[in-house]
């Protein structure tokens, strides 16, 4: 009974607040009767316009230590002044690998010590091979940035052998 | 009239007797089957709508892109996957496809994909390493099918990029206007 009387109350209240016409009720009833819909059929139409797949990529880099299996020939190297632009790539690529590097040759170089083992990490005093200054008298050692290594021993070795890279851990 | 000539003339009139015998039951068949077929009718109310449609599906999920070969000399190395298709339908214009990915992709690498559409415009092959929000990898589709259409991935890495353990990247593609 108590609850009655407070509806009753509030629904007297509510018609006191709102308009007491008529027309004017029914006014309000379809306004917003169409606008209900206009968002209802609004939201279905957005929600049709939209639709999704999913994929999963799953990828990875694993240690390429083969990559770089090769031999420079003696042939050639003999063509060419300074390293040619094919053996030059190589060393590029080998310069990359965190790996030691094995390079033996068939037939000893006179220059250099061989086989050495060497860094491949990359020297901020590494020898651009095309330059003038790539000169087999800059090389020294073996425990110097490859690209200084393949200069002096590309160039001893022109008319004389092959030269075999293998990397290892 | 003598019992003979009765006879006589019921047997002359046997035939018309017989004429009007059948009209008479064709008359009431007829009746009976027109009256049979107004009494059956029924009527239905059909509705119809077509409302519009947006549909996109993949087959499956890339093989995994694992690098673990190179070209020496090459900087960038990389590996292509393109054994999974799309099908889309939808019946409205200027609708595209865009794809995202759920995460960037690690520094030096980069995930591309490339969709391939007969009735629609291709963008061709789209870097995804950066795409968080969508970017658009066709465009143009306007109501259409089409069905068993390849999806390429091409995952690549730096050169310098030494290893990367096994990861995942949910690429999202979305049939939007």
């Amino acid at each position: 009974m108590r609850i009655s009387a407070r509806f009753l109350r509030r629904a007297e209240l509510l018609r006191l607040l709102l308009p007491t016409k008529a027309g004017t009720m029914k006014r309000i009833w379809v306004i917003s009767f169409v606008v209900v819909l206009t968002i209802v059929m609004s939201s279905n139409l957005a929600a049709q316009q939209t639709s999704s797949a999913l994929q999963v990529v799953t990828f990875g880099v694993s240690r390429t230590s083969h990559m770089i299996a090769g031999s420079l020939n003696s042939a050639t190297l003999s063509k060419a002044a300074s390293l040619p632009s094919e053996s030059w790539t190589l060393a590029q690529t080998l310069a990359t690998i965190p790996a030691k590097i094995t390079v033996s040759s068939k037939i000893k170089p006179s220059a250099v010590s061989s086989p050495a083992s060497l860094s491949t990490e990359k020297s901020a005093s590494a020898t651009d091979l095309t330059s003038e200054s790539a000169k087999p008298e800059n090389y020294e050692g073996v425990d110097t940035d490859l690209r200084t290594y393949l200069q002096g021993e590309a160039t001893s070795l022109i008319n004389t052998s092959s030269l075999v890279l293998t990397i290892t851990d | 009239m003598t019992l003979r000539r009765r006879f006589v003339y019921v047997r002359a009139s046997l035939p018309i007797v017989k004429i009007v015998a059948t009209i008479v039951l064709a008359v009431v068949t007829t009746g009976s089957l027109l009256a049979q077929t107004e009494g059956s009718s029924v009527t239905q109310s059909v509705t119809i709508e077509v409302k519009p449609i947006t549909k996109i599906s993949v087959t499956g999920n890339p093989s995994p892109l694992i690098i673990d070969d190179a070209v020496p000399g090459s900087d960038l190395t990389s590996i292509s996957d393109g054994n999974t298709k799309y099908n889309i339908t939808t019946n409205l214009d200027n609708m595209k496809i865009v794809a995202s990915l759920n995460d960037k992709m690690p520094a030096g690498t980069k995930l591309m994909i490339e969709l391939s559409s007969r009735k629609a415009s291709s963008v061709g092959m789209v870097d995804l390493s950066g795409a968080v929000t969508p970017v658009d990898v066709v465009t143009g589709i306007s109501r259409c099918s089409e069905v068993n259409q390849t999806i390429n991935y091409t995952f690549a890495a730096n050169a310098d990029i030494s290893q990367i353990p096994t990861q995942s990247r949910v690429v999202t593609l979305t049939l939007t206007d």
